[in-house]
């Protein structure tokens, strides 16, 4: 009977990705409330199919005890996920991925943030979530690790913001003169 | 008013007056009854019901640090003031569950709080005996405390308070009995109430703008309605029985509701002048704390002290639902201003937020819900928000800035699932025609809204082109990044040549991105770009470091789908390894001072793929895997998972023997890591390794069988994982057993699943019918498990029904017969069909008897007839455990499988090569012959122990001595477990030995040449080495004999060595030696094959024969092998009693006690057993104990007490005062055959937990036991939070320990109940409290609670 089920289980489950070449599928971040603050997918999925997947993620994830591990078997996936303060910072992975190595991109992500806000807390990712993203672009890209390098990373986005800012500036002068 | 009509004649005694007023009074009641011609309920009869009411917690609000008191919104409809015991009043946000000001109140409990109606101040006080406002600012780091303004002075405490329709006076009621009315500004009273004939604890103002009323109620069990202009009270309302302690006005003013101690609420109505309601139930027993209305005045929400929130129907009277929440009383409670919820706060601690939730199905004139927002769900404000964005991206005004904050916006409602899908086409169009910064959100929005394939994306294929080609390097960023995530598969080739011309662009970053789209071109579509290999080949070289770890990736995909073309790169991967792990790149690669641990993993990954099957590609990488497995000695995670990947990498390829004991050794500090990460990538670790060596699995036999229990369902899994990989032969029954335990659960929800459906109704259909379809397939085979759920789940589809049926209808199964006849009626009566089995419903709403009451009958007719009495499980189980006490095997096998041949074999190994030693040159070769052969058994009944000594001992030339050595070994392990450890871990070696066997078997030298520690695991245990094995063998012995005590020779030579100090070595000699193997022997052999039998018997006779045997054969186990208790009194023999415990020992008498628990008295029962040869005469016992009281006593003389029988003496002792523990002493003299009196001193102790039994109530009584008791202790134990109902898991392990009665379990709470000897009851009032046992005892006795809470406290410690 088992075998059947497990069959049966099989044939349920819905095929994430058949070219599962990826090194890493999607990544969410979450609020201990379950409240979704940021999510990348780097699989072509469906937008019915991705709020079905972070929530059935984000009960799993969230039921989770503080002493178990930070891995979790998922469908055929190894979702890796680890609490920062509020935020859980959840991976899945392909089954034969080295977990510990996508904590440790997690971990190296959250440093990122850290760097990037100076103590980066929930509120900074909710009101920055665009920020977020960037950064998350210029380490991760495709699913794969970009640039492991903090000082790197760092330096793309200052570049790209330093832009911004200098585009802001003149611009605003601009306005003001424009009112006045 | 009639009293004042009353003159007082001088004459009159107080007592006249007193009737007189009396009278009076009763006549006043008459006068109100006349004007009640009709019940409020009767009235409302024709009002429409209310529908079903379901309310959520939407905001748990924590902080204070201790019980919450009291609590008052803002008019704002979001702001909460709270006031705690702590001393702290707080004010949140209800939306954001924010703090937003905190002030710290001089005293602990601050019993009222109230809110402002201009929502700029907050009002206070308590134990002060003051009210203080506190104006509140938007500058949070303003000082509240300086600012704070003393306005009212009571003589007593504070008890509520309440601004009026202004900030600018304030009503305050107290202790002293008075109300009063101040003036903010100046702190002047303005006016006082007198009234009340006891402390005022409420009090509530008349809601109509004009109203000059307020209503207060106190502890005279009065309600007084006053007028604030004249100060007089205008009504008075006395029908509560006990404190009022809570008021609350109706909606309309006409009436006030109250919650009182006495377990009611009442509705009064002012212009009625009477009570019209009463809000309680039979089974509501605890007072109610505060009471409030909704909006509309139906419902009546009352906090209770039981922790619960009743709902009442103000009208109809009845209760719509009770909210539970809470895990202490419910102290306030409040609807907010707007009715869409209402808070409660209580003695938790906390706060939470009530909101109806929509699906309730409330009528109309119930405003609690109405309102189409969900409290505080973002919905509406989300399609708010969506609409006027669609209104903007549609405006031609709209400006590309303003167009870049919408798109956030756009992303921001996507990501909480909200269709925003009207923005693609702008992000698209902002990504082309805005400045750098507008693309760049145009670029992110477009890279998380269009998931490749998306129509829009081929709108981007000129946008990123023109990107590709500008000077601006920050555009030519995002295009790449934009094409390395989703491009369209069929425009690559419009994009592929500047793509290319990327990869040599001077700037490392285009490059690296570059690289990136191309892997990400190459993913998609290979074809693409074949022709571009030679270019990867220039990125791998590139200078840059970065820029080479993205060529990785691509590499690692080609190798992997054709390892053979890229053996020519080996040399440059393993090159770059080494030169990382030589720390030749930048610093700044290093990521917790491991440089590059990405880029080494990548290559790590690569070298397994090339290395795989490849003995000249190996070999050039042995090297640096060497040197990496070296390097990689930091504690940190990132150096593991270097090593994981090492370990994977060098079981991969061809294999190099120094380097796989390398791996190894890893594996092992993985596995041992107490790290739960890690444990799990080394049990991972190992199932990889397995399979190309099962015998590495037997150095972590133990922490394989840890993990298999472990409560971690990942690590479960892994770790079946790893048995599924060693599976063979021998251990496929264990591990099948095992992976259907598992599996259990997992069928159990999959089969919920089938019943109760996912959303989707399509998906189900199709699920069900491809069940029905798989089971049907089964059941053609072989059917003895039918799960019943199947069958329930089986009836949609119909007209597979008939052919299931009559495949079971011919089963041998009688219940699965009942239950196809069941089905078979079942689908003939459709109307019968939905009545039991409601299609669709969930189970929760399926109701089950599940006291069974429908059976009692039945029951009690069978026991008429003389069926035995039905026993708990727990009482099972001790009657088992006792009769497991007495097993003489000593390692009984409790696995529910036979082992067949090597079970016979293993059982004796170590045993039996020490009962043939040192007898005859002959015996013992062939013991060690026994032991090397079958390698089986050396991971066999002991396998995993003595791993080593096994070899060790083969080489011994001295086998006798090799022997004890193991039997040292045992015992040292043995002696170090605690001694209800030592069960559990036989328990687990006989796991491991079930689990192992067979795995060493092919290749056994190998392995015992390889494993030159014993498992890490034991390391910290002492071993005994050859020099020191005789002395270690006697100790041993001395402790295995406290185990089993089932030889008297050693009870007596080692019995009290024992208890004091386990390690005391006594000096042994060869006599001890022959006596343990005498004694030992015949047991061990028990049940061993004939052939064994008959060498036994050998050996036996050969010690015999000799003269070395000291100890009689006849000792007292062995003439009563049954059990001392067999002894007991008839009447006694059916209790419950402890296990017989032995006191003390002479070389004529041997004493054991046991307990046996009466239910009026703890029976003290001695065993005196004479193991002398003669008899001895005139024996006494004579017992003292300070603090009980011997009630009865039996047996205590004895005139004459045969050679080697038992004589018993039991007290009967009863406590008095509780107390934890009582010790007794006592002496028992006895004269000897010669005269000599000699006498025996003993000691013992007894706990509290002996003298408790269980006290049978039912809920009711227990309810009313509980108010009537004054003593009371509260405390939080351990919950058993690993069990699955870690409430009753927790109750129930009590239980089994000491003897308590579980009254009820009812949500989170249990109720117990248990006597001190059928006198002083105890109650326990158990509650979970997050992971904690919050339990809250009461008694008559003082002493008794503590008494009980340390010995729960023990029991789960010790669990």
């Amino acid at each position: 009977m088992e075998e059947v089920i497990l069959e049966v289980m099989e044939e349920v489950m819905v095929e994430v990705m058949e070219e599962a070449l990826v090194e890493m599928q999607f990544m969410l971040l979450f609020s201990r409330q379950g409240k979704l603050r940021l999510q990348k997918w780097y699989v072509p999925i469906s937008d019915t199919q991705k709020k079905k997947i972070a929530r059935e993620v984000i009960q799993m994830v969230l039921a989770r005890k503080p002493k178990m591990c930070s891995f979790l078997e998922w469908r055929d996936l190894k979702i890796v996920y680890k609490r920062y303060a509020s935020l859980y910072f959840c991976c899945a992975v392909e089954d034969q991925e080295n977990e510990l190595i996508t904590l440790e991109i997690i971990h190296r992500y959250v440093e990122l943030l850290d760097k990037y806000f100076g103590s980066v807390c929930e509120l900074d990712i909710i009101f920055n979530f665009e920020k977020a993203y960037y950064i998350l672009d210029e380490f991760i890209l495709g699913g794969e690790a970009q640039e492991t390098s903090k000082k790197n990373v760092l330096k793309a986005i200052e570049q790209a913001d330093m832009l911004q800012e200098e585009a802001e500036t003149p611009r605003s002068v601009l306005e003001e003169i424009g009112l006045t | 008013m009639a009293a004042q009509e009353v003159t007082a004649q001088p004459g009159d005694t107080l007592t006249t007056l007193k009737t007189e007023s009396e009278s009076l009074k009763t006549k006043l009641l008459d006068e109100r009854a006349k004007l009640h011609d009709v019940e409020l309920h009767q009235v409302a009869e024709k009002v429409e019901a209310l529908g079903q009411f379901v309310m959520k917690t939407r905001r748990t609000l924590k902080g204070h640090g201790n019980k919450v008191l009291c609590m008052d919104w803002c008019k704002d409809k979001r702001r909460i003031v709270s006031s705690s015991q702590d001393g702290k009043v707080i004010v949140w946000d209800a939306f954001t569950t924010n703090k937003e000001h905190a002030v710290t109140m001089p005293c602990t409990w601050v019993m009222a709080c109230a809110y402002a109606p201009s929502g700029c101040a907050v009002a206070c006080g308590g134990l002060d005996n003051k009210c203080s406002v506190y104006p509140l600012s938007l500058d949070k780091n303003e000082n509240l405390a300086a600012k704070k303004k003393s306005v009212a002075m009571h003589t007593n405490y504070l008890s509520a308070c309440c601004f009026t329709n202004s900030d600018m006076q304030i009503l305050t009621s107290s202790g002293d009995g008075t109300c009063a009315l101040w003036d903010v500004e100046s702190g002047q009273m303005l006016q006082s109430f007198h009234g009340h004939a006891a402390d005022v604890l409420c009090l509530d103002l008349a809601p109509s703008e004009t109203g000059n009323t307020f209503v207060s109620g106190g502890c005279d069990k009065k309600a007084c309605v006053w007028d604030m202009r004249t100060g007089q009270c205008v009504q008075s309302f006395e029908t509560h029985d006990s404190d009022i302690n809570s008021v609350r006005y109706y909606p309309s003013g006409d009436a006030f509701a109250s919650g009182s101690d006495d377990a009611t609420c009442r509705l009064y109505d002012l212009r009625a002048d009477r009570e019209v309601a009463i809000y309680s139930k039979e089974s509501i027993i605890f007072g109610a704390s505060s009471v409030d209305f909704s909006l509309s005045g139906r419902l009546l929400f009352g906090g209770y002290n039981d922790y619960t929130i009743n709902v009442w129907d103000v009208l109809k009277g009845t209760r719509v639902s009770i909210l539970f929440g809470h895990e202490n009383r419910v102290s306030t409670l409040r609807v907010s201003p707007d009715g869409t919820a209402f808070c409660s706060g209580s003695w938790d601690h906390t706060l939470r937020v009530l909101g109806a939730s929509l699906e309730s199905k409330i009528s109309t004139d119930c405003n609690i819900v109405l309102s189409a927002v969900e409290f505080m769900e973002e919905e509406n404000l989300m399609k708010q928000e969506l609409s006027s964005m669609k209104e903007q991206v549609a405006s031609p005004n709209t400006t590309m800035k303003q167009m870049k904050e919408i798109m956030v916006r756009a992303m921001y409602c996507e990501m909480l699932g909200y269709d925003a899908s009207f923005t693609y086409i702008h992000a698209i169009k902002l990504a082309q025609q805005g400045g750098v910064l507008e693309k760049r959100v145009g670029y992110l929005a477009v890279s998380l809204f269009l998931s490749e394939g998306h129509e829009l994306l081929l709108l981007l294929v000129n946008t990123v082109l023109k990107d590709l080609q500008s000077t601006n390097l920050i555009e030519v960023c995002m295009a790449l990044t934009v094409v390395a995530q989703n491009f369209p598969k069929d425009m690559i080739p419009a994009v592929l040549p500047l793509v290319e011309d990327k990869l040599s662009h001077p700037k490392e970053i285009i490059r690296r991105k570059a690289v990136l789209a191309l892997y990400n071109f190459y993913l998609i579509a290979p074809n693409q770009v074949q022709h571009i290999h030679g270019k990867f080949r220039k990125a791998l070289c590139d200078k840059d470091p970065g820029v080479m770890t993205s060529s990785l990736h691509i590499y690692l995909q080609l190798i992997r789908e054709s390892p053979d073309d890229y053996k020519d790169l080996t040399g440059s991967f393993v090159a770059i390894l080494k030169q990382v792990v030589g720390g030749k790149l930048p610093i700044d690669f290093n990521y917790h001072n491991v440089p590059a641990p990405w880029l080494q993993i990548q290559l790590l990954r690569i070298f397994s793929l090339l290395g795989r099957d490849d003995q000249s590609a190996s070999e050039q990488m042995y090297e640096v895997l060497d040197e990496s497995l070296r390097r990689a000695e930091m504690n940190h995670n990132i150096t593991y998972a270097i090593l994981y990947e090492c370990v994977k990498t060098i079981y991969t390829i061809s294999p190099k023997a120094e380097l796989l004991d390398k791996a190894v050794r890893c594996i092992g500090n993985f596995v041992l890591s107490p790290k739960i990460n890690l444990k799990y990538l080394g049990l991972k670790a190992l199932t990889y390794v397995v399979q190309h060596d099962t015998k590495l699995a037997l150095q972590h036999q133990m922490t394989i069988i840890e993990c298999l229990d472990h409560s971690d369902f990942t690590i479960k899994r892994e770790t079946l994982e790893l048995l599924f990989r060693i599976t063979n032969a021998q251990n496929v029954t264990v591990i099948v057993e095992k992976m259907l335990d598992f599996l259990r659960d997992v069928v159990n929800n999959f089969l919920r699943l089938l019943a109760e459906g996912s959303n989707c109704k399509e998906d189900d259909d199709q699920l069900r019918l491809y069940a029905v379809d798989s089971y049907l397939n089964v059941l053609k085979g072989n059917c003895f498990h039918l799960p019943q759920h199947f069958l329930q789940l089986s009836e949609d589809q119909t007209d597979l029904i008939l052919d299931l049926l009559e495949n079971l209808s011919s089963s041998q199964n009688t219940v699965i017969r009942q239950q196809a006849q069941e089905l078979h009626h079942l689908s003939q009566d459709s109307q019968l069909h939905e009545w039991v089995l409601p299609r669709g419903a969930p189970w929760d709403s399926v109701e089950v008897d599940s006291s069974l009451s429908f059976l009692d009958g039945y029951v009690s007719e069978a026991l008429a007839a003389g069926a035995a009495p039905y026993k708990p499980p727990h009482q099972r189980q001790e009657e088992l455990s006792e009769e497991r006490a007495l097993s003489l095997e000593p390692y009984g096998f409790n696995l529910p499988v036979s082992l067949s041949s090597c079970s016979i074999t293993d059982r004796q190994s170590p045993t039996l090569s020490s009962g043939l030693s040192g007898n005859s040159a002959e015996l013992s070769q062939k013991a060690g012959t026994l032991i090397l052969e079958g390698v089986k058994r050396v991971w066999g009944k002991d396998g995993y122990l003595p791993q080593k000594e096994s070899t060790s001992e083969a080489a011994q030339v001295e086998e006798s001595a090799a022997a004890l050595q193991i039997y040292g070994q045992q015992g040292a392990e043995e002696r170090l477990e605690p001694p209800d450890q030592s069960q559990q871990t036989e328990d687990k070696q006989q796991l491991a030995s079930s689990l192992f066997v067979g795995l060493g078997a092919q290749s056994s030298t190998s392995l015992l040449g390889k494993s030159e520690a014993p498992p890490p695991r034991f390391r910290r245990k002492p071993r005994p080495h050859a020099s020191s094995s005789s002395s270690s063998g006697a100790s041993e012995r001395s402790s295995e004999s406290s185990h089993s005590s089932r030889s008297t020779a050693d009870s007596f030579h080692y019995g009290n060595l024992l208890e004091e100090e386990p390690t005391t070595i006594k000096p042994s000699s060869d006599v001890t030696k022959h006596n343990h193997i005498r004694a030992n022997g015949p047991e061990q052999n028990k049940d061993a094959d004939v052939a064994v039998e008959t060498d036994r018997g050998v050996n036996t006779s050969h010690i015999l024969g000799s003269d070395m045997v000291l100890v009689r054969p006849n000792t007292i186990q062995d003439k009563y092998p049954a059990d001392l208790t067999e002894l007991l009194p008839a009447d006694l023999k059916e209790l419950p009693r402890s296990d017989v415990i032995s006191l003390t020992s002479d070389p004529s008498l041997y004493l054991s006690s046991c307990r046996v628990f009466r239910d009026e008295s703890l029976l003290l029962v001695i065993f005196i057993s004479n193991c002398t040869d003669t008899a001895i005469t005139d024996v006494a016992v004579q017992l003292t104990c300070e603090g009980l009281e011997t009630v009865s006593l039996r047996g205590n003389v004895i005139g004459s007490l045969e050679s080697s029988s038992v004589s018993v003496c039991h007290y009967a002792l009863m406590m008095k005062d509780p107390q934890t523990n009582v010790s007794f002493t006592g002496t028992v003299s006895h004269q000897t055959q010669a005269g000599q009196t000699n006498s025996l001193m003993f000691s013992g102790t007894l706990c509290t937990a002996d003298f408790i039994r269980p006290l049978v109530v039912t809920t009711e009584e227990y309810g009313k036991l509980w108010l009537s008791f004054s003593h009371d202790v509260k405390q939080n134990l351990k919950l058993l939070t690993d069990a699955e109902d870690p409430l009753r898991a927790t109750l129930n392990a009590l239980k089994e320990t000491l003897q308590l009665h579980v009254v009820d379990v009812i949500g989170s709470e249990g109720l117990v109940a248990c006597s001190l000897l059928s006198s002083a009851p105890c109650l326990l009032h158990c509650r979970v409290n997050g992971t904690a046992l919050a339990v809250w005892l009461r008694s008559p006795l003082p002493a008794l609670p503590d008494c009980i809470l340390y010995h729960c406290q023990k029991t789960l410690a010790e669990l």
